[in-house]
Order: structure tokens, then sequence, then C-alpha cells
């Protein structure tokens, strides 16, 4: 075979249009959502809210909620979620103190207007602690690094299975409006027709098999999560938590976010989901915390994505509408008096029906 | 890192771009080279750069005094066995003195004297048993006078720890790989298209096809292969011995291709092995630069030499083959693997000698040795003694092939491996891609290279664009790289 400089040309403009053409026409059959993460918060961060929260992937519900918040208010409110993948108290407040802390603080370490609420979004798992105390958790160094952690890490450890999620990151990140990297990202979270049927060609098992087998999974997890909530290494960052907030006048809310009610079976309802509430709403009291528990009766199993722990678009809405009408209803509330509530105009309706077809 | 770790994707174009892009001088390429070939091995860990670097320049020094005029013969003779002690020990240090303690422990233990020894858990320097080859293979050929010592430093420190060849080989000879990096390298299209092509279809063996036969049936039946039936575990060992193909051939045309996207160009590590007809020939074409090298370097000089061993051709590839197993890996299954193709090496040469011998009697057995036939026979053979052979090679222990061999005559297991679309696919690959190398079909050669260059490059985006999808996630093992 020949190899010129023109035939090479003619080879990577050859390839090049068959990648693009393959990456739209996958974002014309199965277009994954790009997932919000810690990085979108941040860059959510050059305004400055009324209301922060940061969260795990829940974040992206209450990012719906700042929407909707948003629309109800016209734009008086502002909310803005922070989304750490994989949760965990002591990321979370690590991500606050490393990187929230510097874009919400004023140069005499105030905390800058209109800024007045916090808002915290955990579930049980959030508090359970499987790995070694004072190991960097992978979620950190995923979405919480920036480059001069990296760095830091590489030349102190080498390239390690632990400091590859910066860099695994980085590159979703750099091809994130690429439909067949988002696809293939979703593929493991079972998230729509395609991806089930890619699931099927990889590991040759059916997906209504998988599904029987996750849920399994995840009832034997929440009934045995008493054995791990609530951990030292957790509630101590949840302390460290409340007391930022205490001593920048902040409101805080704790959430207890949704799960799908399938996932709770009864021993696990009575093992975990009612004790967790119970000391939830003890630490609460103790601290002066407001704690909101959204954790069953207000999403049904449908409103739930595949992956059994995420909400679904239709259950964004729905949960947020019922959070700004109930429990969270103080948001709405921070109008200065002569402004109303804007309630199902026409504007908030399309508005609505655009968010639904965006980020989860 | 190695070239499937997502570090890679970043590395090697910032690389390419820095090598390419600057001065068109040997030096400066050298430099740039060496640095990243550093940067590559310290990523690993950096505590341990040192006994690379270290290593380097004593048998650089030591390779110039073999050819200095005031070197005495015993001088020569002392100094490579320091060489060989350095390069050797330091091998045996971090790969088999936890193993040899162990054993050691344990026969000590069987007369009542427990843990007498302590069983040291080390760290193995990437690559450490490729590039410890390789060097010695440089000493002994500087010390035979076959090659003139490296002109310089760098160019010998970059023949060492190349990137390109660091993790897993190609286990290059000096007189292949010295002189190209002791001149100046042009950019061709030639080395790019070639190199891109053999890193895509690498990259296609071991991201995909390694992965998926690993992790869709090797891992399951090697995992438990009392539960499953004698069918699965056969179509489990199959599996294996193409995943560890793929693997290593994969890694293998990915070091090929990096490589040649800088205009070097490395030996061939694999040539379609699973068409060998004969146990021999399957050794000229499986891992092809490891086999040269321990023919070459302990086969030849015992049975050529001197000593007791001359002439003693099936001592010497008992021994060649107990070597080759002890490279793999200090551990008894990795022995018991080298011991069997140590006797399927010498009945082959032993049943050679005696067919022969028939030929020289009866040109019948000539006519017999040429047919069809014949080599149908042979092929067969060759193969299920190869792959079965991989069974001590993949168990966890000897008692874990035991139950795996005992599973495939019989087995009261009821499991079946669940066969995956791609896993299907995977097998259609590996099998396409020998079948592509037997004559009727070599002509799919010549239709591919006829191809317009725009259709090769869309199929090329196209499988680029599948790989994206389907590529397995999961830590990407790698066989080779642990030996």
């Amino acid at each position: 075979m020949k190899h010129s400089w023109r035939s090479l040309f003619l080879v990577v403009a050859g390839a090049v249009v068959a990648l693009v053409s393959a990456d739209l026409l996958m974002g014309r059959v199965f277009d994954a959502p790009l997932k919000r993460q810690v990085r979108n918060g941040l860059s959510d961060l050059e305004r400055v809210p009324n209301v922060l929260v940061i969260s795990s992937s829940h974040g992206r519900s209450f990012h719906i909620l700042g929407e909707v918040l948003r629309e109800r208010t016209a734009d008086k409110v502002d909310l803005i979620a922070v989304a750490l993948e994989a949760g965990k108290v002591d990321a979370m407040e690590w991500v606050l103190d490393r990187r929230i802390k510097p874009l919400i603080l004023d140069s005499n370490g105030a905390i800058k207007e209109p800024l007045t609420h916090m808002m915290f979004g955990i579930t049980w798992w959030d508090t359970c602690r499987h790995e070694v105390p004072n190991a960097t958790a992978h979620n950190i160094v995923t979405h919480g690094w920036d480059e001069s952690d990296y760095v830091r890490g590489f030349f102190s450890d080498g390239a390690t299975e632990l400091n590859r999620n910066y860099v695994r990151n980085l590159w979703r990140h750099i091809f994130s409006q690429s439909a067949l990297v988002r696809t293939r990202f979703s593929i493991s979270e079972n998230f729509g027709r395609f991806t089930e049927f890619l699931r099927v060609m990889v590991n040759g098992n059916l997906a209504e098999d998988e599904y029987a087998v996750t849920l399994g999974r995840w009832n034997d997890d929440i009934e045995n999560g008493y054995k791990c909530y609530l951990s030292d290494m957790d509630m101590t960052a949840m302390d460290r938590f409340v007391e930022f907030t205490k001593t920048h006048n902040l409101d805080l809310t704790i959430v207890l976010f949704p799960l799908k009610p399938d996932t709770v079976t009864d021993k696990g309802r009575e093992n975990t989901i009612r004790p967790f509430a119970n000391q939830m709403m003890e630490y609460g009291n103790e601290n002066d915390v407001r704690i909101v528990d959204m954790t069953l009766g207000i999403l049904n199993d449908q409103e739930f994505m595949l992956d059994l722990d995420h909400v679904n678009p239709a259950g964004n809405i729905k949960w947020s509408e019922y959070a700004l009408e109930n429990d969270f209803k103080f948001l709405t509330d921070l109008m200065s008096s002569e402004d109303n509530l804007i309630e199902n105009t026409p504007e908030v309706s399309s508005a609505k029906e655009s968010s639904r077809g965006t980020e989860q | 890192m190695s070239f499937t770790n997502v570090e890679f994707l970043f590395f090697l174009p910032v690389i390419f771009l820095v090598y390419w892009l600057g001065p068109r001088l040997r030096l400066y390429q050298n430099v740039i080279l060496l640095a990243g070939s550093y940067l590559f091995f310290g990523s690993w860990h950096w505590h341990l750069l040192m006994l690379i670097i270290a290593g380097t320049w004593l048998d650089y020094f030591i390779s110039h005094q073999f050819h200095a005029k005031s070197v005495s013969g015993k001088s020569r003779k002392r100094l490579l066995a320091v060489s060989l002690l350095f390069s050797l020990g330091s091998l045996c240090f971090f790969k088999y003195v936890g193993f040899f303690a162990t054993a050691a422990n344990d026969a000590l233990g069987s007369i009542g004297i427990d843990n007498a020894l302590p069983v040291l858990k080390l760290l193995l320097p990437l690559g450490i048993s490729y590039w410890t080859l390789q060097r010695v293979g440089y000493v002994l050929d500087t010390y035979w006078k076959r090659i003139e010592p490296a002109k310089s430093l760098l160019d010998f420190s970059l023949f060492v720890c190349f990137f390109g060849q660091l993790a897993a080989g190609p286990i290059s000879r000096a007189s292949e790989l010295l002189p190209q990096l002791e001149k100046v390298r042009r950019i061709e299209a030639r080395w790019i298209a070639t190199g891109a092509f053999a890193f895509l279809l690498g990259y296609t063996l071991k991201a995909f096809v390694g992965e998926v036969l690993g992790e869709s049936l090797v891992s399951r039946s090697f995992s438990a292969p009392e539960t499953y039936t004698s069918l699965s575990l056969w179509v489990g060992v199959f599996a294996f011995a193409g995943q560890v193909f793929a693997d290593f051939a994969g890694y293998s045309l990915m070091a090929i291709g990096t490589a040649r996207l800088f205009a070097i160009e490395l030996p061939q590590n694999f040539d379609v092995p699973f068409l060998s007809r004969s146990l021999p020939e399957l050794w000229r074409r499986w891992h092809i630069t490891l086999n040269r090298w321990l023919f070459e370097y302990i086969f030849t000089p015992l049975i050529t030499g001197k000593g007791w061993f001359r002439g003693r051709l099936d001592i010497g590839l008992f021994l060649v083959f107990l070597a080759s197993g002890l490279w793999h890996g200090a551990a008894w299954t990795y022995i018991c693997w080298g011991l069997l193709h140590a006797f399927g090496m010498i009945m082959h040469r032993n049943w050679d000698v005696v067919y022969r011998g028939w030929c020289r009697k009866n040109r019948a057995f000539v006519t017999i040795r040429k047919s069809a036939i014949y080599s149908l026979a042979s092929w067969l053979v060759t193969l299920l003694f190869f792959v079965l052979t991989l069974v001590p090679f993949r168990a966890r222990d000897i008692d874990s092939a035991f139950v795996y061999y005992k599973g495939l005559l019989s087995s009261t297991g009821t499991q079946m491996l669940s066969f995956s679309p791609l896993a299907m696919l995977a097998f259609v690959f590996i099998i396409g891609m020998h079948l592509i190398e037997i004559r009727p079909l070599d002509k799919v050669k010549e239709w591919y290279a006829a191809i317009p260059p725009v259709l090769r490059g869309v199929a090329y985006g196209a499988a680029v664009a599948i790989l994206v999808l389907i590529v397995p996630f999961s830590k990407g093992t790698f066989i080779y790289q642990q030996f």
C-alpha cells in the first residue's frame, strides 16, 4: 500500500466525517442527557444566588427546583445547586471548603450578598462509611479536584487508580458535547432503550433480570444501612458544615431526599429509613437546623429513572412543585413583599416544558 | 500508565507534537523521548526510577570496558558478572524473593519451623522483566563483540526505557533499535499511517476483544469451574486463549504503532500463532521477541558451548521453558506451564527425529507429511496442546487447575456460560485476523489496499465510534504487564 501525505489526509478526512456523522446520528436516535456535576455548579456560582444547595447527585433535582423557583418568583429568588456524584457528607463538605467557599466569601471572609440560605440534600447513604478513614474519596478526585490537585497527586503517588479518576473525568468533560461519549457513559445507568440494548450486547444479560437483581441489591443495602449510617467521619463533616452556616448567619435546611418506594422494604423502613430520619430530626433540634424529611410519600416508583436512584424529569417537576408549595415555601417568601408569587402563567408553563427536556 | 490508560490519551499527543515540532536534531528527539519515557516510568512509581537509571549507567560503562584494549579477558568476565548480577539480581529480588521465601517457609514449616524467613511484598517496577532482558541482551552482544557499544549514554538510556516498549516489550535486539536511535528521524506519511493503523488494531484487540472475552467468559469459568458444564469450561479455556492473545498481541501492536509515530520500528511480536502446525512453529509466532531471546541467550550458548550441555538439545529445551515459566511469574502454576511446554517441545523434537528416520527409509512418509490431513491433524494437536496448557497459566493454583482439567473431561456443574453477541464478535475477530493470512483469503488484503483512502478513513472512523460505545467498562486488565 502506498502512503502519501495526500492519502493520509483523505483517510483522516474520511474518519472525521464518519465520526461526526455517527455522533450526529447518535444524538438524533438517542441523546443521553449531559449530567450536571460539580464543575457546572461552580460555573453557575459566578453569580451569587439567594439559596445555595450542596447535595449528592440528587443535586440535579435541586437544579430543576431552582428553575421552577426562578419561574415562580420571576427571577427574584435564585437557587444554585452543586451536585457531587456519589455523595457522602464528608466529600460534600470538602467541596464546600475547597471549591465553594472561595466563590461565596468576600476578601474579608464574609458571605457575599444576596446569599442567605443554604440547603444540604442527603440520604442515609451519604452518611455511610465503608472506606478507610482519611483516604481520599474517589468522587472528590473525580469531581472536586482541579489541575493543581492532580499535579500534586501525580508527582507524589504517580498515576494511580485513584487519581486516574480526575483524568478520566477531564476526558469526559472535553468531549461532553459528543452524543457518543454521553451515550457511552449512560450505559452504566441503564438509561433508555438504546443503552439497554448495548448492555445486553456487552453482558449477554436480559435487562429485566438485571432490574430484579439491582432492585434486590438496593433492598439489601437499605435493610442493612443501619450498620454504617451516621458514621463519625460524615457526622463530624456535617458538624463543620453546620458550624460554617452558623458563623456566617446562613439559614440551613437539611433535606432528606426522596427514595424510590420499591427500593425500601418494610424491613428497610424499620431498620434504616425511620431510625435515620428520627436521628436526623434529633440532630436538627440539637443544632437548631431545619430538617425536611421527604424520603417517602411524595414520589412514586414511575417518577424515578431506571437506575433506581435518580428522579426522572417528570418526577423532578412534581417534586419541585410539591416542595415549593409545602416544605420549601419559605423560599418563595424570600421575595420582597411587593412581589407576588407568579403561578401558572403561560411563561411558567413553557419554561416547565423546556426544563423537562434538559438535564436530569 | 499504560497505553490503555486514559492518561496516555493526553500523554501521547503532547510528546508527539513536541517531538515533531521541535528542531530536527537527534539530540533533541532523543531528549524528548527519554524525558517522556522517564515520565511514563515514573508515573508508575517515581522512587524506582533510580533503579533503571543506575542499571543503564552501569551497563553503558561496562559495555565500553568490553571494547577497551586495556581490559584483560579476566576483567571482562568479572565485568560481565557484575552487570548480570545487577540486572538479574534486581529482577530476582523484585520478582522472586517473595516466592522463594514462601516456598522455603512451607518446606521449613513441614519440619516444625514456622515463618523462618520474612516474606517481602515488593512493588514490581514497571516492565522490569522486559527491560532487564533487553539490557542483558545488549551486554552479552557487546561482550561477545557481536555489536559495538552504544555511542552515547543518551541513546543507550532511550534504548533501555523507550516508553513505546517499556511496559511489555517487544524486547528489541540492540542491533535493531540502537542504530535507529543513533540517527535523526524524519516524519513520513508511511510512519503515521502504519503507526496509527497498528495502534487502532492493537487497541481493538486489547480493549475490545480481550476485555470482552475476559469479562464475559474467562473470569466466570475460571472463578468457579466446578459450577459449570464441561462445554462451558471448554468455551472458557478457548476464550482464555483468545483473551491472552488479544491482550498481548494487541498491546504489542499498540507498542509498534506508538513507536512508528516517532519513526521507530520495533520488532514484530506475534505472527498469527493459532495457525501453527507444531510447537516450535508456535513459539516462533507467539511472543516472538521473548522466545528468540531465550533461544539466543540461553539455548544456543548452552548447547553450542564447550560445557557439559553441548549437544544436549532436550536439556537445553527443558531449561529454556523452565526459564520461560519462571519469567512469566513466581508461581508454581507458571512453572508447571513452562514444564508442560518443555515436555511438548522435547516430545516434538524426538518425534521429528523418528519421523525423519522413517522418511529416509520410505518416501511415502514424506508424502503423508505433506498431505492436508497431516497438516490439519498437526494444527489441531498443536492448538489443543497450547490451549490446554493455558489452564495452569490462568488458574489460581495447581489444585484449581486440576479441578478445571477434571471438569473438562466430566463436570457435575450445571451452569452454562452466557454467550453475548459481543463475545461472539470477539471470537470472529480473532479467527478473521488469522484467516486473512491463509493463502486463499490473502486477496482480502489486496482488496483492502485498493479501497479509496476516504472510504478506508470512513471505516476507521466507524470503528472508533463503535469502540467508544462498546469497549467494556472495566479496570483495564493487562495480563502481560504483571510479568
